[in-house]
């Protein structure tokens, strides 16, 4: 069912704020395709989001209207990736000033690329994650993400000991 | 409330580690709990590909086993549904001391528990006391208390099937050391576990667990003697009277299905006392792997058992003289007859024995003699690089076999004899491949033998290692295997596995030899590489790369 590509759909986040975005673009969410392809006549109800805020969602338009028209990533082809292209953290120019946001906001990106189902956004999000992490101690990480050690002294000296055992490879 | 990087889903921090290595990982677990469990998930994943949800084996005796063990770690924490432990232990005794304490924390985490098995080592005498690591001395006493701790919580968690075994010998006990005392101390250990056995039965439960404090609902299911349902057994123990008395009393009054034997070269002679003392009246499944040993009484042995057996292993390196004797006399009277025997695993030493013994039961005409083999492996057992498995009696017989009731009005199933396996593991793999060649080029592979060569339908050779010396074995290997393959006349599926991948990634690409395979042996259909990598033999001859 092809529809007309100036087909406008309605989104309403849990803030009440809603968006008015064309078709393609929003189908870059598998989530809102899947429900957009459910619903054979037009509606003219907002589609109602209620996992995703107006800021985030925002956001995530800016991305899918930047992406829009790309080929969706199929299920195979991310698989070979997974493979072929283990640890690299390339994203691309574009990609990285977009998400250059605080860590709530980068959290909250992350969570709403999950929920809408866009895993692209989601590969850019958790490599940006992937490379704040890369090459620290644990007490920087702890310090960038707001992280409470929660170990007793006992497990962190078990862990310590059992670190050092391990990573003698 | 504010977004952190601990109160996102496991499953998208399990998307974020992809992107990151082995050394921020360990960071990562060492910042807060939540992080720890899920980067050792990750730390385990990339060790194993897929995880089977409740059985869990573990080799452990090796160099990247500390990291291993790391990763089961947070295995253990994610799939608490586990209900089988195989852990073959490391040698190394600090190593096997601390794995010991980990695994006992681990098996603390899971929900139940049924069947551990723990492999500890092959503690013989001519290891060296020293070690080379220079870590703490550990005593026999603190490495009983630990495996104690580790019973304790096997049991505490429900463990119905235990079994511990290890290669300790009185012959290490005697000459002392570290490893003489560690065995001694097994050997201390695996005889407290048999007073258990004697005294539940005795009916005494107060006195059971001297040693072995708070087993809870031990006493209360019978013990281990009414539910245990496999066992294996160090024959090297069993040279000690009271060991003995107690495993006989164990083993045929229990209802095992499985039994697992082992010995060393000490005592083959004391095996052969014992074997025809044990009856297992379920017996399925049963195995048995040592230096030496007289074929008929594994023979006599699988013939008591011949109701119930399904599945026969023989593994030992030299099949003792004695025997000859034996087959000539007395034993020519006694016949093999493994109505239900669907697998056989054999080292080439034992293999002209067990035909031996099958050929020479007159019920042969009827086939009835092994009417369900499908399965037969034969294991390279040889001490001496010179020493070739020698397969053609055994093919002589099966064709006897086949001959013989080729006219019967029972029909053989289609699937019967239908695997073949060489496992290479303890075999000099240039002589394997003497072995093919001998065999590819002879007489016999356009003789009418060909009858039962037709009925191998998967060949798998398996373990092939390449010995240092003889870096061009590899290629003699892939030279010969097209020849060997195509003596196979009805050859559909061809399983090369625990081989080196590099060797098989260049003569994946080699248009030209898949081509001279396919015309040696043109049923041949599917190609399979390590169990992993599977090639339709159409696309291999057209030059589609596997993807390794």
């Amino acid at each position: 069912m092809a529809a007309p590509a100036t087909q406008q759909i309605k989104i309403r986040c849990n803030d009440e704020k809603e968006f008015t975005v064309d078709r393609d673009v929003l189908e870059r969410s598998v989530l809102i395709k899947n429900m957009l392809e459910d619903v054979t006549e037009q509606q003219d109800a907002p589609i109602p989001l209620p996992n995703v805020s107006g800021p985030v969602m925002a956001k995530v338009l800016e991305y899918c209207t930047h992406h829009r028209g790309e080929p969706l990533p199929s299920a195979d082809t991310e698989q070979s990736q997974d493979e072929t292209r283990k640890r690299t953290t390339d994203i691309s120019e574009w990609d990285q000033k977009f998400i250059t946001v605080d860590q709530e906001m980068l959290f909250e990106i992350i969570l709403a690329a999950n929920y809408l189902d866009i895993k692209s956004l989601l590969d850019v999000g958790c490599k940006t994650v992937a490379n704040m992490i890369k090459g620290k101690t644990p007490e920087e990480i702890r310090k960038l993400f707001n992280i409470v050690n929660d170990f007793t002294p006992e497990e962190e000296a078990q862990i310590k000991k059992e670190n050092e055992w391990a990573e003698d490879r | 409330m504010a977004i952190t990087l601990t109160s996102l889903p496991n499953e998208l921090l399990l998307r974020i580690y992809k992107h990151i290595d082995h050394t921020d990982l360990y960071s990562q677990s060492k910042t807060c709990r939540t992080l720890h469990f899920v980067t050792l998930h990750v730390l385990f994943q990339r060790h194993w590909n897929g995880f089977p949800s409740q059985k869990l084996e573990l080799d452990l005796d090796g160099p990247p086993s500390r990291s291993l063990l790391r990763g089961l770690q947070s295995a253990l924490s994610l799939y608490d549904d586990i209900r089988y432990i195989s852990v073959v232990f490391s040698t190394n005794v600090y190593t096997l001391y601390t794995q010991i304490l980990t695994l006992t924390a681990l098996v603390q985490r899971l929900k139940s528990l049924e069947n551990l098995q723990l492999y500890l080592g092959r503690l013989q005498p001519w290891y060296s006391v020293q070690d080379p690591w220079k870590n703490p001395v550990i005593g026999f006493e603190q490495m009983i208390v630990a495996l104690q701790g580790l019973m304790d919580t096997a049991f505490a968690k429900g463990c119905t099937d235990l079994i511990v075994s290890s290669g300790c010998s009185l012959e290490s006990v005697r000459r002392g050391g570290i490893r003489g005392q560690l065995a001694g101390g097994i050997h201390g250990l695996v005889r407290q576990l048999g007073d258990m056995f004697t005294k539940t039965e005795t009916g005494r439960p107060n006195l059971i667990w001297r040693g072995l404090t708070s087993i809870p609902g031990f006493g209360s299911k019978g013990g281990i003697v009414s539910s245990c349902r496999s066992v294996c057994i160090m024959a090297d123990l069993l040279i000690h009277p009271a060991s003995l008395d107690w495993t006989l009393r164990f083993l045929n009054h229990s209802h095992l299905t499985t039994l697992v034997i082992r010995w060393s070269g000490f005592s083959w002679e004391a095996l052969r006392d014992i074997l025809p003392r044990i009856y297992i009246p379920r017996l399925e499944s049963f195995s048995f792997s040592g230096w030496k040993a007289t074929p008929p009484d594994l023979v006599l042995f699988s013939q008591a058992h011949s109701r119930t057996i399904t599945s026969i292993s023989i593994s030992i390196a030299y099949a003792s003289s004695d025997g000859v004797r034996w087959h000539s006399g007395r034993g020519a009277k006694v016949h093999l007859d493994l109505p239900k025997l669907r697998y056989i695993k054999l080292s080439s030493a034992y293999l002209p024995w067990f035909f031996g013994a099958v050929w020479s039961n007159p019920r042969r005409a009827a086939l009835r003699t092994l009417p369900n083999l499908s399965h037969v492996t034969i294991i390279g057992r040889t001490w001496h690089s010179n020493e070739l498995p020698d397969l053609e009696p055994v093919i002589k017989s099966i064709v006897q076999l086949f001959r013989s009731g080729a006219g019967t009005a029972r029909s053989r199933p289609d699937d019967w004899f239908s695997d073949l396996t060489f496992d290479l593991t303890d075999m000099n793999s240039a002589c394997f491949v003497d072995w093919c060649r001998s065999y590819s080029e002879s007489q016999f592979s356009r003789s009418n033998h060909t009858s039962v060569l037709s009925l191998v339908k998967n060949l798998n050779v398996t373990n092939f290692r390449i010995p240092h010396r003889f870096k061009n074995v590899e290629d003699n290997l892939f030279g010969v295997l097209p020849r060997f393959c195509a003596i196979f006349p009805n050859l559909r599926v061809f399983n090369l596995s625990q081989i080196e991948v590099e060797s098989m990634k260049r003569r994946a690409v080699d248009k030209r030899y898949w081509q001279g395979f396919h015309e040696g042996c043109p049923t041949l259909e599917v190609v399979k590489f390590n169990d992993e990598v599977e090639m339709k033999m159409v696309d291999l001859v057209k030059g589609y790369t596997p993807s390794f």
